[in-house]
């Protein structure tokens, strides 16, 4: 007894390292998992307000430049609006049609955290269960899709954005109901890429890709990005693809959160199915 | 006594502010410049090895707290703190150490960046590992070991003309 004491008396030092060592590691592979990391996650108060700050302060010398791209867009959207009316209404459809649009809600928040650089990146946004955002929620921008919210406290949520290999997306060739799987796989953060495409699907370079609307994160047609390069695996019976994304995530600011408004009914549906 | 203190601590805030404000929101080709391990680089040689590791320890999990990943800075800190002993009585004479502050003007250059360069390189090695863990590109990460280490030595290099 007296020389085990002894010993790690002497090595006290050591046992000290290995002990504060362990403990990293075990945070390091326990709370990895996205889920478990709200401790960690800059959704908790104070770091939330510390980054609202900083994203007032950097986000003021960005004003007059977000304002042009704000009035382009608008003026886009107006044009489009009203050509699309005209269109319907030469259609003859009826008001049925244009229900279906609004399943879905829009929830205007503000990037006041991203990360880009490094393997597994998170973003946080300045809005949370107060404002009706709840976990699973899809997220986009006005160029195409973000993330899906992961973990959200009152005030803020934790997004898991397309650069983070951990979450992959469900998606469409534009044109075609062929599906495939969007992830990315650190690197460039320009690309990603779209898996397990059947080999029976028509698709070429240029094509545009877009959320399939299977998960509840998504409705369908939200702009992803554009086939790139096409690598076939002679073996197998599936492609992949890498995609151009649309979304620039270096330069993320005002992002939505879709909100759907039949969310709760549908997923009470899936888990009657999954018992 | 209370100077040395002080002036630790606010180099402490500082360093740390700059790390977690300015520069892990910079983004240059998967690079990114660590600087705060200079504030570990500074400890006094007086320093006693537990509380370098536990400052250490503590000094990454903050950076961890922030930046959103969990333990991953703290260990690659606390490997470095547990080495940091053992490399700063490599390069330095017995003599020194009593009342010695890792400095390049109290250590000499050569020695100084000796012992500078080992420590970055450990750090940002061991941290780059941990990252890519579950998914190894080995010439992604050597780029962002080799680019990331440059630029934090630049910084330190800058600091030090201070």
């Amino acid at each position: 007894m007296r020389q085990l004491i002894q010993f790690l008396a002497r090595n006290r030092y050591f046992f000290l390292f290995l002990m504060l060592e362990s403990l990293s590691l075990i945070l390091l592979f326990r709370f990895n998992d996205y889920q478990q990391g709200v401790f960690f996650s800059s959704a908790n108060r104070i770091n939330g307000k510390l980054y609202s700050y900083r994203e007032a302060v950097s986000g003021f010398f960005a004003l007059r430049e977000n304002n042009t791209e704000l009035l382009r867009l608008n003026s886009e959207m107006e044009l489009r609006i009203a050509s699309l009316e005209e269109s319907l209404r030469n259609a003859g459809l009826a008001e049925k049609e244009l229900k279906a649009a609004d399943r879905y809600e829009y929830i205007q928040a503000r990037v006041i955290k991203n990360s880009v650089s490094q393997l597994r990146n998170y973003l946080t946004v300045n809005v949370g269960k107060q404002d009706g955002i709840a976990e699973g929620m899809g997220v986009c921008n006005h160029q195409g899709i973000v993330g899906v919210v992961s973990v959200c406290s009152d005030h803020f949520s934790v997004v898991i954005p397309v650069l983070n290999p951990e979450i992959s997306f469900s998606c469409i060739i534009a044109g075609s109901n062929s599906v495939g799987s969007l992830n990315w796989k650190g690197g460039d953060t320009r690309f990603a890429w779209l898996e397990e495409l059947p080999d029976y699907a028509f698709w070429a370079v240029g094509d545009t890709v877009v959320t399939s609307g299977f998960s509840d994160a998504f409705p369908r047609g939200i702009p992803v990005g554009v086939i790139h390069s096409i690598e076939k695996k002679s073996n197998s019976s599936f492609h992949r693809s890498q995609v151009r994304l649309f979304t620039s995530f270096e330069s993320l600011a005002d992002v939505r959160v879709i909100s759907q408004f039949l969310r709760d009914e549908r997923m009470e549906l899936e888990k009657e199915l999954e018992q | 006594m209370i100077r040395l203190f002080l002036k630790h601590s606010l180099l402490f805030v500082l360093l740390f502010l700059l790390q977690i404000v300015v520069l892990q929101q910079l983004y240059f080709w998967y690079v990114v410049p660590l600087v705060y391990v200079y504030i570990l680089i500074r400890w006094p040689a007086t320093l006693s090895a537990g509380w370098v590791l536990t400052l250490g320890f503590l000094l990454g999990l903050l950076v961890d707290i922030n930046a959103d990943t969990p333990g991953m800075h703290a260990a690659a800190t606390t490997f470095v703190a547990f080495l940091r002993p053992a490399l700063l009585k490599g390069f330095i004479t017995k003599e020194e150490i009593e009342t010695l502050e890792p400095r390049e003007r109290s250590m000499g250059f050569i020695p100084f960046w000796k012992y500078v360069i080992s420590i970055v390189l450990l750090h940002h090695t061991a941290l780059f590992m941990l990252e890519s863990f579950s998914f190894f590109d080995p010439l992604l990460l050597l780029v962002k070991i080799i680019g990331s280490a440059l630029l934090s030595l630049l910084l330190i290099f800058l600091f030090e003309r201070f």
